[in-house]
């Protein structure tokens, strides 16, 4: 299955997007072994980010912004049989939508959320996000944002989520490896993904120097919520992962044609 | 034959309940009943009454005399006693100088059960002054509570004997038909859904459409639907455009304040063309307002929700049947035009029990267009004459959907003349839609006469019910809403005209004026009351003299 569109590309050169979209490609190209492509259906939230949908031959929902998990849980919900994945921004998942990401979290809907996290508001160009470092200069912060940036690993370790990574788009390669991961994973799957915005928060230099990948996956969640939470490095790979039902198996139920005149006759 | 009676007390002594299973003593005599019932914002204390109306004739609101009060605490007694000739007490709990004195309490505590059991005991006794066998309420709890019903009918026993010791029969009621379903307006729309094929049902709790949601998920798996109680509204309308997008028949519930969270993703399924239908059962506004009080100030807010222009298809059900007819209809229109629509309730509606003629096969689920090309061909969007794309959804197809302005395909675009072909293209299904609705029942007519009454949602009842009483004149409920049905206004010849709803502007009116030139004498009540026929005949005698 071809999954390049002719839709032309329009992300500024350099864009830690490209990254992902590399990143997702080259998963979907070697699940395609396991799985069945056309039964993938992407979600992508309103933003830089959100473009990715157009870039993709892959059915997919381009919805309002913030909404992505929402609609995740909407599509398991009518067909489990479809394969959801999610593409939001921070923006998007952190600041505009949060309560549906915990949810989504705690609910363990079956799907994936990868967000593209640049750490601002891209397509608006350049407010300062959740995820935005204290001191941030960005068009609404002319003064330096004043508060401590939200971390999403922490949180969605303490909501539940079954499946916690971090990615990297500067590593395309270690990013497909969770990708597929999370794909495969039964369960609300999350990963956070670092992206340099060049325009509005070049994080690049940041990056590289920070950034370790992880060797193994950590034993427990409370060493999951250290490494989430460490300064020195940033750390990235698979945090955490657990099998637990899915809110699909637990709410679901098997349409069936509703005997509404035996219903009736019951309210007599 | 028609006659009435009121149960009242205070949040959870059980009011609600012992007014359903009371006005069932008579529905399941072939009565047509109707129970309206009025509670307040809290859990316990308040003031809460069942207000049951029992008639040989088809009845579509309460009136408020009527024979008897059953008074289940004695602060209550004063707000009602106007309109009742007798009252029934718990005499265990307080003494009045008249009426009868039953000590309900005492009884519960002989029987060894929990205190609101004494409402079986008041049943029990409303039997007698009834003469209604006591069998017809011992029936009603073995099928309500099956084995443990046994309490229930001990109590009603013994409210029976001591009434047939003590009391003076009111009435003496005999089986007149069949029994006759008993349901409400809320009810009546999920069962209109369901016939229509629905799926999933999605609703956040909020007054007056909560009772959907309970009644739905108590048999989610009876009726094969799932149903979710989501984070906010804003999930339940999203949730349910994803649904509808991957192939289910959903519905989302909710009131005024709820639905106003929703007017995002209500666009989306404007733009994407996803089927959403979407209950908004009106309260009283503005704000949290007159949380379980009824109004109809919804109107124009639903006629223009969402940002934006796009196709939409509002009704507005008069009655519990109707209710169950348009619940499907809107349905089944949704998905052959591909756009949202809105069943526009209100708390009289949603929340009164009715007895209810549904024949079910009127509704049934109707085939969307279907695509039946080349998976590869697939065009979600494509352009149409009718403005309708032939549905498809995967894995069959590719299928790209979009909050944004798309080409055929569904990719994202800003040309200008693509944009103005989708644009037109969603538009154009307006004029099927107009087309549809003439053939389905946009008004509905009631009697004869150029003294015409419009109204609308549950106002029908009353209104119906009082211009009978004067005669000679016509009574328009508006069924359809959007698109608005002038065809069928500009086809009635009026002399005079007036308008009956719920609110201070007059919504319908303004509409009437707007699309028909008409100009009705306004009727209005914005209290968070609904309109009795009583209230409505002085009214409608000074209008048209
Ligand atoms: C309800 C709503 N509010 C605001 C916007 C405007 N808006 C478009 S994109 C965006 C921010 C996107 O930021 P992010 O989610 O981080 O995505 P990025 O552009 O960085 O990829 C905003 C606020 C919108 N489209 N919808
Ligand atoms: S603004 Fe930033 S996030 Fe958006 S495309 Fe350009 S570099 Fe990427
Ligand atoms: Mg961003």
């Amino acid at each position: 299955m071809k999954l390049a569109t002719q839709v032309k590309i329009v992300w500024c050169p350099g864009c830690g997007n490209f990254g992902i979209l590399k990143a997702f490609k080259d998963a979907a190209a070697e699940l395609a072994e396991v799985v069945d492509l056309r039964r993938m259906v992407l979600v992508s939230g309103v933003g830089c980010h959100g473009k990715i949908a157009d870039y993709l031959a892959l059915s997919s929902f381009h919805t309002i912004h913030g909404r992505v998990p929402a609609m995740l849980a909407g599509i398991k919900l009518a067909n489990p049989e479809l394969i959801a994945v999610g593409f939001a921004g921070d923006g998007d998942a952190y600041n505009e939508g949060l309560v549906h990401l915990i949810h989504a979290a705690k609910k363990n809907i079956d799907a994936t959320l990868i967000v593209h996290d640049n750490a601002v508001y891209g397509l608006t160009t350049g407010q300062a996000t959740a995820t935005s470092a204290r001191g941030f200069r960005g068009r609404s912060t002319p003064e330096g944002n004043p508060e401590e940036p939200l971390n999403p690993v922490a949180l969605m370790l303490a909501s539940g989520a079954s499946f916690v990574a971090r990615g990297y788009a500067g590593d395309a390669s270690h990013l497909k490896e969770i990708i597929k991961e999370a794909i495969l994973h039964r369960g609300f799957a999350f990963i956070d993904v670092l992206q340099p915005c060049v325009t509005f928060n070049n994080t690049w230099k940041l990056y590289r120097e920070k950034v370790r990948k992880m060797k193994d996956t950590p034993e427990s969640i409370d060493e999951a919520m250290k490494l989430a939470r460490a300064e020195d490095e940033i750390r990235v790979g698979i945090l955490y992962r657990e099998e637990r039902s899915t809110y699909e198996d637990e709410m679901r139920i098997e349409p069936r044609d509703a005997d509404v005149n035996a219903l009736l006759e019951r309210m007599k | 034959m028609d006659f009435g009676f009121r149960i009242s007390g205070m949040a959870g002594d059980g009011v609600k309940g012992a007014g359903l299973v009371a006005a069932k003593l008579f529905s399941r005599l072939g009565y047509h009943v109707f129970v309206h019932v009025e509670y307040q914002s809290l859990i316990r204390g308040g003031h809460n009454a069942a207000i049951v109306r029992v008639s040989r004739k088809k009845v579509r609101c309460h009136e408020e005399k009527g024979d008897l009060l059953i008074a289940l605490q004695d602060y209550v007694i004063p707000m009602h006693r106007v309109y009742v000739k007798h009252v029934l007490y718990d005499s265990s709990k307080f003494s009045l100088e008249e009426g009868y004195a039953l000590p309900m309490s005492e009884f519960a505590k002989q029987a060894k059960a929990p205190p609101v059991f004494r409402n079986a005991s008041a049943l029990g006794a409303l039997c007698y002054l009834y003469g209604i066998d006591v069998e017809v309420l011992n029936g009603i709890y073995r099928d309500a509570y099956g084995e443990k019903a046994e309490k229930d009918i001990v109590l009603a026993e013994m409210g029976y004997r001591y009434a047939e010791e003590h009391f003076e029969q009111i009435r003496k009621i005999g089986r007149v038909g069949e029994a006759r379903a008993l349901l409400d307006g809320n009810q009546a729309a999920g069962l209109g859904a369901l016939r229509a094929g629905l799926r999933c049902y999605y609703a956040y709790p909020m007054t007056p459409s909560s009772s959907l949601l309970h009644f739905l998920a108590a048999r989610k798996r009876e009726l094969g639907i799932t149903v979710v109680q989501p984070e906010n509204e804003i999930a339940a309308a999203v949730m349910a455009i994803g649904s509808a997008f991957a192939g289910a028949r959903v519905m989302v519930g909710t009131s005024g304040g709820g639905f106003a969270l929703m007017q995002e993703a209500f666009s989306l399924a404007g733009m994407a063309e996803v089927p959403v239908l979407f209950l908004e059962s009106q309260r009283g506004g503005p704000s949290t307002g007159l949380p379980t009080w009824h109004a109809q100030q919804d109107l124009r807010f639903v006629l223009h929700a969402g940002h934006g222009e796009f196709p939409r298809i509002v009704a507005s059900p008069g009655d519990v049947e109707d209710t169950f007819y348009l619940a499907g209809d809107l349905l089944n229109l949704a998905w052959r035009y591909q756009t949202p629509a809105v069943l526009l309730m209100d708390r009289y509606l949603s929340e009164s029990a009715a007895t209810a003629e549904i024949d079910v096969e009127k509704v049934k689920e109707e085939p969307p267009l279907l695509y039946r090309g080349e998976a590869a061909d697939y065009r979600r969007y494509l352009i149409t004459d009718s403005g309708i794309s032939p549905l498809a959804f995967p894995p069959e197809v590719v299928l790209k959907a979009t909050g944004n302005e798309h080409d055929e395909l569904g990719f994202t675009t800003d040309d200008a003349e693509v944009s103005a072909t989708m644009y037109e293209k969603r538009m154009r299904k307006i004029g099927g839609i107009v087309e549809e609705l003439k053939q389905r029942q946009a008004v509905r007519i009631f009697g004869e006469g150029e003294d015409v009454v419009f109204t609308w949602g549950s106002s029908t009842g009353a209104t119906v019910e009082a211009a009978q009483k004067l005669g000679g004149i016509k009574v328009v409920q508006v069924r359809y809403l959007s698109p608005f049905p002038t065809w069928e206004i500009e086809r009635l010849s009026i002399e005079r005209a007036a308008c009956v709803e719920c609110n201070y502007t007059g919504q319908l009116a303004s509409l009437l004026k707007e699309h028909a030139c008409i100009e009705a004498e306004l009727i209005t009540r914005y209290d968070g009351r609904p309109f009795t026929a009583s209230e409505l005949v002085p009214k409608l005698r000074e209008v048209f003299g």
